[in-house]
């Protein structure tokens, strides 16, 4: 191969110096084998031209997935979250694990193991500072008594170890069980609080003035306090308990009433729509499994049985047996346009638009509608409790 | 090149989605064209959006030394040969748009579809990569060079090479 036959299709190609080229057309001029050489090769080239091009695809589905398909590190993705309810479940299984004996919460009084000495108090630490400053105020209680758990768990454990199968007697007044989950469930509603921030905190709750002095953060019960509950459960002690949060909460009791036959009791309390919130959780928190606590309703509606409730209208005011009756008729109509359409075509197809906005309207009409309620509205909560 | 990438590669921050899509609306046609006749239609979206995907995360690591368009079907190069090597996948066919000389009948028609084709799928990896690149993908040979990474000379030399064997090819093709 010459350099004049390599320099051709460069030629050809117009990727050659003008010397180069001046050299190559010097040489086709004395060369007619080069000059038929040349011609073939221009006929090849635009043969190659009419190389039938590949439709173009899955454009906008690229532009979604560098959209959504933006990869991050597994540390700040799911694999952080799924790191932190490990985590959460991991604290609240060490809370929540159920003793033997029942004395091991007893150390919950007695525990004081400096907070360095327990990796696991250092992470309730880390938690506590995560959180506002509101917040840590108002669960110190709550921290401190997470953290000697966990330490004393920790103690325990140590303990176990080195005794074999002894069971240590820890001395102690008893301690309630119930209280303890109340303290796990606050510590995770103040962590979940703690990561949404300060807006995630009061995002739900309407603004407004609370009774306690603690940022509208739920209260844990101190001791001594008069909502505060054994394990027993007396249905003295929780109709005691929901009239102290009524009283924080200045929610007037409008009917009180015995249930099921004097083993239960019920109450209609009134409450400001900004408290109201605070207050159904707080009660929830406090009666747990023995009784309810309904969510609140204008004080003016009279009940919240649905079947009280008035005919469903959709957000315009249509009601829903109109838009049934429209839909009946609309599937008629598509009956007869198929007798002369195929189900692409164009009349059938927007037919079938029609049929599914009135199909939606029809399903938004029947969810049952959320009422806001305004903070300085009086909203209605039922409250039931059954004891021994 | 968008001004907003070159802002972006300057500053080595990843690029915006907004950035991106500017980039994917300029090159996804020949990104996807070239996929396309290297992997097949099938193929050829899955291994242009994960091209794409790939640039996303290069492209504050991307100097200029080389265009962007050069830049991206370099990465869709390495996707298709990898899908190619997992897959086991051979090249498609690629159609041209001519008259069969059978069937048009013509003498001296030396270049016809079929014939064409046949010589095309006749040359070896290397030579009809540079031939579809330079004759149908109108890459220059700088940027051939790029993409495949060797000396542009080289690509000169093997697209002379490439089209004597097609026209030897040819020529036989029509002399029976």
């Amino acid at each position: 191969m010459t350099e004049r036959e390599l320099n051709l299709k460069a030629f050809l190609d117009g990727e050659l110096s003008e010397a180069e080229q001046l050299e190559v057309t010097e040489a086709l001029a004395a060369d007619e084998s080069a000059e038929r050489e040349l011609q073939d090769f221009r006929e090849l080239q635009s043969a190659f031209r009419s190389a039938i091009e590949p439709p173009v695809l899955g454009m906008e589905r690229t532009m979604l997935a560098l959209v959504e398909k933006k990869r991050t590190p597994w540390w700040n993705g799911v694999g952080m979250n799924v790191l932190k309810v490990a985590l959460a479940l991991g604290v609240a299984g060490l809370l929540l694990v159920p003793n033997q004996n029942g004395s091991l919460f007893s150390q919950l009084q007695t525990a004081a193991v400096p907070a360095t000495q327990s990796a696991v108090a250092t992470k309730s630490a880390t938690l506590e500072k995560s959180e506002t400053p509101a917040a840590a105020t108002a669960n110190g209680d709550v921290s401190s008594n997470a953290k000697a758990l966990a330490e004393s768990m920790l103690q325990r454990n140590s303990v176990e170890s080195k005794t074999a199968n002894k069971i240590p007697e820890i001395q102690g007044p008893p301690v309630d069980v119930n209280r303890l989950k109340m303290y796990a469930a606050e510590e995770a509603l103040a962590r979940t609080r703690g990561a949404t921030g300060a807006a995630g905190d009061m995002g739900a709750m309407p603004a407004g003035p609370l009774p306690s002095p603690m940022g509208g953060r739920l209260r844990p019960f101190a001791p001594g306090d008069p909502s505060e509950l054994d394990a027993s459960r007396t249905l003295d002690q929780l109709v005691l308990a929901v009239k102290s949060i009524a009283k924080q909460y200045r929610a007037t009791l409008v009917t009180e009433s015995a249930i099921s036959a004097g083993k239960g009791k019920s109450f209609v309390y009134s409450v400001l729509g900004s408290n109201a919130i605070p207050f159904i959780r707080q009660l929830r928190l406090s009666i747990g499994q023995f009784g309810s606590v309904s969510e609140p309703r204008p004080a003016g509606a009279q009940s919240a049985n649905p079947r009280n409730l008035a005919r469903p209208t959709t957000a315009d005011d249509i009601p829903l047996e109109d838009l049934e009756k429209e839909l009946q008729a609309l599937n008629e109509r598509r009956v007869v346009l198929l007798t002369e359409f195929y189900e692409d075509a164009k009349p059938v197809k927007e037919l079938d638009m029609q049929i599914d906005a009135i199909k939606k309207r029809i399903a938004d009409a029947k969810k049952p509608k959320e009422r806001e309620v305004a903070p300085n509205e009086k909203v209605i909560v039922q409250v039931s409790v059954m004891g021994t | 090149m968008s001004e907003p990438v070159k802002t972006a590669v300057r500053a080595e921050i990843e690029p915006t989605p907004l950035e991106m899509s500017g980039i994917v609306r300029e090159h996804y046609e020949v990104v996807y064209r070239f996929c396309a006749r290297r992997v097949g239609q099938d193929w050829a979206a899955d291994v242009a959006q994960e091209t794409f995907l790939t640039a996303q995360k290069a492209l504050k690591r991307f100097r200029f030394e080389s265009s962007l368009r050069s830049w991206l079907i370099g990465i869709a190069l390495n996707e298709c040969r990898s899908l190619i090597r997992k897959r086991k996948l051979f090249p498609p066919t690629i159609e041209f748009d001519l008259p069969d000389a059978s069937a048009s009948g013509r003498e001296n028609a030396w270049i016809d579809r079929t014939a064409l084709t046949k010589a095309l799928n006749a040359l070896s990896d290397e030579h009809r990569d540079v031939v579809v690149m330079h004759e149908i993908e109108g890459l220059s040979y700088d940027e051939i060079a790029a993409v495949i990474g060797i000396p542009s000379g080289t690509v000169k030399s093997r697209l002379h090479h490439a089209f004597i064997n097609l026209r030897k090819s040819l020529r036989d093709e029509v002399r029976g």
